[in-house]
């Protein structure tokens, strides 16, 4: 088989894994709470529990992460990881072997959070991009020194700070932060997660980090350190 | 420059995407090795020819630096791994030989087995009547010395509470991890001002408040990395005083009586208990961690 076709048929596999982590969630047919039974044996369940334990169960501390970093909160985080594993197990014989499981479980999670978890939260509200990129034109136009920004900006910044100025990024933004820098995925595993082209990952990081930056900046300054005269033209 | 970028899709829906941006995507990339060669020389010049550029590059790395650095991973705990692994067996074990198909032959066998085993059954089932008259008996005269078994012993209930919350069957009413804000949410429901201890090192994820036996508790839940600890607190001159409802050993009664401030109870199963008290508050706090650890935690019970 050339190396186009079975790519072309990687893509497919691919396809069916997107559609099929899809309607886990969206489809009432598929609610986890849907106490009818699955018709099928013993034997087969068993197989399917141990291709489970070997291609889904070694993902689990990544999704806890993510979903610690999406919901804000370690009860939240387990409820959904837990959910997102039973669903998976449940429907892991939609899942095409030899495809990417973790980016599988991803988009079921990431479906699923939003469907039922999201509902419960309100979403960050739409950022001014201009403003931001004002925010960078400001930036001095002669060379910051590295170690000087670290000191003046970065190590007066509390952890809380962190985790506030990345739970301030819509959710487009914020998962690829988290998939990137947190998760230390490469733009080709986040665009496979969250189904868009690599350069739309690349936009959605540079500007994602963009407004991070300005919000770091901005506690900082709240917090009374002199950020401006370093910083700002 | 701009011949380097490949073609971003998401551009014409998004906002002020002037060409600047594009160029400066690619410092995005470079900080996060995603460009080959060429592409990675090119952004190298524009780095150290251009103070914009610099400026912008210093900034970005920064920041992702930073959130590595300051971004606690947390592993997975162990109830969740056993909730999901449950779960799933749970699952099997209801759908499993729903599509099997049984030769009716094996149905006959199976008949003629039973009928065979009926007769060894009753034998056996007087035999074990007898032991279990007789396992009874020993086990209500265990009970009257070793009251921390009885059911509404106020450490037993600690005790399976902890199962409750660890298995995940308990869901909280209050979830904060300000102390001040989970006492006041808790206080409208309690009949006692409820006390909320201060774990080192730990986080507070919040509290659950009921009734037991008809009297008021709260349940404190804290996290600490992957470790569950669970404090039930009960208004203490009323405990002390009960003979019904949830009640105290009545050793354990003497030592708090006595002004003792903490002991520990039974270890069982990796998870120990201990009692404490502060003003007019009780409390038996459990967790999978060595008594004298606990006492470490709990900063300010005294």
């Amino acid at each position: 088989m050339s190396t186009t076709t079975q790519k072309s048929n990687t893509d497919i596999k691919e396809k069916d894994n997107e559609a099929a982590s899809e309607e886990l969630v969206l489809d009432n047919e598929f609610d986890i709470e849907n106490t009818e039974k699955e018709n099928i044996s013993e034997d087969a369940l068993k197989q399917r529990k141990k291709d489970f334990d070997a291609e889904a169960m070694p993902h689990m501390n990544l999704l806890r992460n993510y979903a610690y970093k999406i919901t804000g909160n370690q009860l939240d985080a387990d409820d959904l990881l837990q959910e997102t594993f039973l669903r998976a197990f449940r429907f892991f014989d939609k899942f095409e072997k030899g495809t990417n499981c973790k980016a599988w479980l991803f988009r079921i999670m990431k479906n699923l959070f939003i469907n039922k978890y999201r509902k419960n939260q309100k979403e960050p509200g739409k950022v001014d991009y201009g403003e931001i990129e004002n925010f960078f034109d400001n930036i001095r136009s002669e060379k910051i020194d590295s170690t000087d920004l670290q000191q003046k900006v970065f190590s007066n910044l509390l952890d809380d700070d962190m985790t506030s100025a990345l739970n301030s990024l819509q959710d487009d933004f914020k998962t690829v932060v988290i998939l990137c820098d947190l998760e230390g995925l490469s733009y080709e595993e986040i665009a496979d997660f969250v189904q868009c082209p690599i350069g739309t990952v690349r936009s959605r990081l540079h500007r994602g980090r963009k407004m991070l930056q300005q919000k770091l900046y901005n506690y900082a300054k709240t917090r009374g350190y002199d950020v401006e005269n370093n910083l700002i033209k | 420059m701009s011949d380097l970028i490949p073609n971003n899709p998401e551009k014409d829906s998004m906002p002020n995407s002037g060409n600047n941006d594009l160029n400066f995507e690619l410092i995005t990339a470079y900080i996060d090795n995603e460009l080959d060669a060429t592409q990675k020389d090119a952004v190298k010049k524009m780095i150290d020819n251009d103070s914009d550029y610099h400026n912008r590059y210093i900034f970005e790395k920064l920041t992702k630096e930073n959130f590595i650095k300051r971004s606690n991973r947390i592993e997975t705990p162990i109830y969740v791994y056993q909730n999901i692994g449950k779960g799933i067996e749970d699952y099997i074990s209801a759908n499993s030989g729903s599509g099997a198909q049984i030769n009716p032959s094996l149905l006959t066998q199976q008949a003629n087995l039973q009928k065979l085993n009926l007769r060894r059954y009753l034998s056996l089932g007087s035999v074990g009547f007898v032991v279990l008259i007789v396992a009874a008996f020993f086990l209500n005269n265990y009970l009257k010395t070793n009251p921390e078994h009885l059911e509404n012993d106020f450490v037993s209930v600690s005790r399976n509470i902890f199962d409750k919350v660890e298995s995940g069957e308990v869901k909280l009413q209050y979830k904060s991890d300000v102390a001040k804000t989970l006492g006041d949410s808790m206080d409208k429901f309690l009949d006692f001002k409820v006390f909320i201890p201060d774990v080192k090192d730990a986080i507070l994820v919040g509290g659950v408040c009921n009734e037991i036996y008809g009297e008021k508790f709260a349940h404190i839940i804290h996290k600490k990395g992957n470790i569950l600890i669970y404090t039930l607190q009960a208004n203490k001159s009323e405990l002390l005083g009960n003979k019904d409802k949830v009640i105290l050993n009545d050793k354990f009664k003497e030592y708090v009586k006595a002004g003792k401030n903490w002991f520990p109870c039974m270890k069982d199963k990796n998870k120990t208990v201990v009692i404490w008290f502060k003003d007019n508050i009780i409390c038996s706090t459990v967790a999978a961690m060595e008594s004298q650890d606990i006492a470490t935690t709990l900063t300010n019970y005294k």
